[in-house]
This record gives C-alpha cells, sequence and structure tokens, in this order.
C-alpha cells in the first residue's frame, strides 16, 4: 500500500474537516464551486461529498476530461487517416467509444482496422517496431499532464529514427480553456478547484490569468483530505474576498513545475488556435508539434486537410455539461438513450467524463 | 505507486497489487525501490516524500482543531 497516499485518507481527521467545513459554508447560500478536472468530479462524487454540503454549497463539474473536449474535427482525423490512409492508430482506451458521425474508434476495430490502445505514448514505439510493415499513427490526447508522455515519444522516435510511426496531437491547453471560459462569461462561479496532476507538471502560477475574473482559486490533490482541505481554503478565501491561486497540495505541487517535463513540451510542441469540443475555436487552445519536427506530424505527412466535418448527429448536449451550463440529468437522453453502453457523447465514456460520473456514483450513493 | 525496481529510464511500480512500467527520465535524479512516485499515463511526474507529506498532515490537523476552537 501506498502509505504516503494513506494518510490522506485519515478518517478522523476527514471527519473534523468535513463538519468544520459544513459549519463554515452554513453562512452562504448558493455558493458554487467549479472543479475543473475531472478526476475531481468523479472522487467528489466517491467520496460523498458532491451533495453533503447543499443548499449552501454546490459543485459544477468543469471541461476537465480531455478525451471528452476533443473535437469531432479531431475525430474526423483519426478515422479519415484509417480509411483514406490505411494506416494503424495507437491511443488510449478511453478515446476508442467516443462517437462520431455514428461511429467509434472500436467500431472500426471491430470491422478489421487495425487500433491498438496503450497504457502510455512510449508503448507506442514497440507496437509500431513490432508491426513494421505498417505505419502507425499516435494520436497523442490529452492535457498538460500527457504531453510530455507524447514528447517522449517523439523524443523516441526522433533517436530510434523509426520510419512508420509519426504522431498526431489532439492536446489541449487547460490554461487557455480557463480564460476562454472567464471571456465568454461562464465563469459563473465563486471559486475554482484546479487540477492537481497539471499544476504537478506546469507549476501552480500557471492559472495566473484567473485573477482578471476576480475568482479566487486552489490547487488541489485527489484523496479525501486533499479535497477537503482545497474546498476549506476556497471557502476562506471567498470568505476573506480574497483573489488569486493558492496551492493545497504542495506535497506534489512545486510553484515552478516540473522543469524537465516543461522542457520537454517546449522542445516538440508550439502552442496554437484549437477546437474544443461545447466551446468551439479556442484561441491557443491547443499544442502542435513544431515546424522542425514536422516530418513525424501525421497532419503533414499524410496532408491531412480541410476534412469535412459533419453536423451534430445526435441530442447530445456534452457542450454545455463541459462548461457547466447544465448537469448531466438535465440533458433528456441521460439514462434514458444515453448510458456507459450506448453512449452518445464522450462524457458517458471516459473515466474522467461528467455523465459517466453521474450515471456511476449516483446510483452507488443512492 | 511504490517503485519496486528501476532500469534505465523505467521503473517498475506496483499499486494495490497492480504492477506497471513507467517513465522516469523527467524526474529530478532516480528514484530508488521502495520509494513513492506520483505517476500520470505511465509518466513519473515526482517522487514524493513520505515525511513531508507527515508534517503536511500534522500541521492540517493542528490549523483545524485551532480554526475548530476559534469558533467555539
Ligand atoms: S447524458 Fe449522454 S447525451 Fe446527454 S450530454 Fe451526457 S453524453 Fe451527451
Amino acid at each position: 500500500m501506498n502509505k504516503s497516499f494513506d494518510l490522506f485518507k485519515d478518517r478522523e481527521l476527514a471527519k473534523k474537516l468535513f463538519s468544520h467545513i459544513k459549519s463554515k459554508v452554513s453562512h452562504f447560500s448558493n455558493l458554487k464551486i467549479m472543479e475543473f478536472c475531472g478526476t475531481h468530479t468523479h472522487n467528489i462524487f466517491q467520496y460523498g461529498f458532491r451533495y453533503a454540503f447543499q443548499p449552501n454549497l454546490k459543485f459544477i463539474a468543469g471541461p476537465g476530461c480531455p478525451v471528452c473536449v476533443t473535437s469531432d474535427n479531431e475525430l474526423a482525423e483519426a478515422f479519415w487517416l484509417l480509411e483514406k490512409r490505411g494506416v494503424g492508430v495507437i491511443t488510449y482506451g478511453d478515446l476508442l467509444k467516443v462517437p462520431y458521425n455514428g461511429k467509434s474508434l472500436f467500431d472500426y476495430r471491430s470491422e478489421g482496422f487495425s487500433i491498438e490502445i496503450v497504457y502510455s505514448a512510449i508503448d507506442a514505439l514497440s507496437i509500431a517496431k513490432k508491426k513494421s510493415d505498417k505505419e502507425w499513427v499516435f494520436l497523442g490526447v490529452g492535457f498538460e499532464t500527457t504531453i510530455p508522455a507524447t514528447s517522449a515519444l517523439l523524443d523516441l522516435v526522433v533517436r530510434t529514427g523509426i520510419k512508420n510511426l509519426s504522431v498526431i496531437s489532439f492536446h489541449k491547453n487547460t490554461k487557455s480553456i480557463i480564460s476562454a471560459l472567464g471571456s465568454l462569461g461562464e465563469l459563473r462561479v465563486d471559486g475554482i478547484l484546479l487540477p492537481g496532476h497539471v499544476s504537478a507538471v506546469v507549476g501552480w502560477q500557471y492559472f495566473n490569468d484567473i485573477n482578471a475574473f476576480g475568482i479566487p482559486s486552489v490547487v488541489v490533490g485527489f484523496e479525501p483530505l486533499d479535497i477537503l482541505y482545497g474546498i476549506k481554503e476556497l471557502i476562506d478565501m471567498i470568505e476573506k474576498g480574497e483573489r488569486g491561486i493558492k496551492c493545497a497540495y504542495k506535497r506534489a505541487v512545486q510553484e515552478e513545475g516540473n522543469r524537465k517535463m516543461l522542457d520537454s513540451i517546449n522542445k516538440f510542441f508550439d502552442v496554437t488556435d484549437c477546437n474544443w469540443r461545447g466551446l468551439g475555436n479556442i484561441k491557443n487552445g491547443g499544442f502542435e508539434i513544431k515546424p522542425e519536427y514536422s516530418i513525424y506530424n501525421a497532419r503533414k505527412r499524410y496532408k491531412i486537410e480541410n476534412i469535412e466535418v459533419l453536423s451534430k448527429q445526435n441530442q447530445c448536449l456534452c457542450g454545455d455539461v463541459l462548461i457547466g451550463k447544465i448537469e448531466p440529468i438535465e440533458c433528456p437522453s441521460f439514462d434514458v438513450l444515453c448510458n456507459p453502453d450506448a453512449p452518445l457523447g464522450p462524457c458517458m465514456v471516459s473515466h474522467e467524463g461528467t455523465c459517466l460520473a453521474y450515471y456511476k456514483w449516483s446510483r452507488i450513493n443512492g | 505507486m511504490k517503485v519496486l525496481n528501476v532500469v534505465d529510464d523505467f521503473c517498475t511500480v506496483e499499486i494495490n497489487g497492480v504492477k506497471k512500467s513507467c517513465f522516469i527520465g523527467f524526474l529530478e535524479r532516480k528514484p530508488e525501490e521502495g520509494e513513492y512516485l506520483l505517476v500520470h499515463a505511465g509518466m513519473a511526474i515526482k517522487i514524493l516524500d513520505y515525511q513531508s507529506a507527515q508534517e503536511i498532515i500534522d500541521e492540517l490537523a493542528l490549523l483545524i482543531d485551532g480554526e475548530l476552537r476559534d469558533s467555539e
């Protein structure tokens, strides 16, 4: 067992902290706190906090599920690579069931297309080496936490000179999305719980742009005490009218982040405009492989241009769920036409998806 | 996740009986057997220090007790 993590599950301390928060929030009515990160959404459910402070405090799930914000444009690119270029595709398992135009990568795999699942981006190298009669494209999905893994893969591809593997970046920039939500007027919340793992990579001052919107924010870890402590810090800030960013996850997050990971991201990627599901084109919303490495960029290698994206195919409201405009239970398809076995949208597929969290934990917690 | 062994830029980590391979090339130093790592998608982000985690918990406990006393 990981003793470091067990410390942050201490029941007695959690109980104390929980009742302390409960009494603090009793002075408020209708406080709204957004948890940016999909893992926080699931954990806040799992630990029983989601409805525990209502009606004084309500949690609102944010857009922090990288698979969920992967856009139809990007899925169209993946499908096009399979159909038109005959390459094999390697990616993380969560992306396989995401539907686009009535089909998913999982369906393609059932039809005999070459699709491999990896736990880490680096595993793509051994697949391409082992199955060297085929050209492979790694679909790089994720926020700043997974981009270093794609950078490490690119570094190995460059160093080994392997010819049958390239990368397409669907990576997203969390910093820009928080600013975009603020500018769009969609940050109608009193405070934000910021993602712990992203912050461990980029450092907790990365999100400084939030200051422009005057919303206090706290970087939070994932264990029960981490989350409760983060909530308490945030409530304190709201009470005192403080702005800015605090870090309540100091055992993992340093102000400057992980320098080697940041250098690796900067070596291989440029920040670029990018399409997010639910938000459309976001300025500086993504990461693209730098021009000097374009021979490893599948968009360049296979000349992906202007792929037609078919318009909305179903009644999925993931876009509204992702920006916290509605809760999944407000979607008419939730648990009627849409469930984890027959998902209409990515928020019901990904292990970080908000709709999946509501589906799974509402049942377990009653 | 607990480090079981280290080979070059990779190590085997274990959590709840499940073993996984993990890239450690982004860490500030090579971890040692028995140390704990913060891992995301097969990448180690940070070596976790039990001692400082314990200190954080102790501080938190003091803070809560203090605040509870003040609010009485
Ligand atoms: S419940 Fe299903 S259809 Fe509705 S928003 Fe979520 S994923 Fe989309």
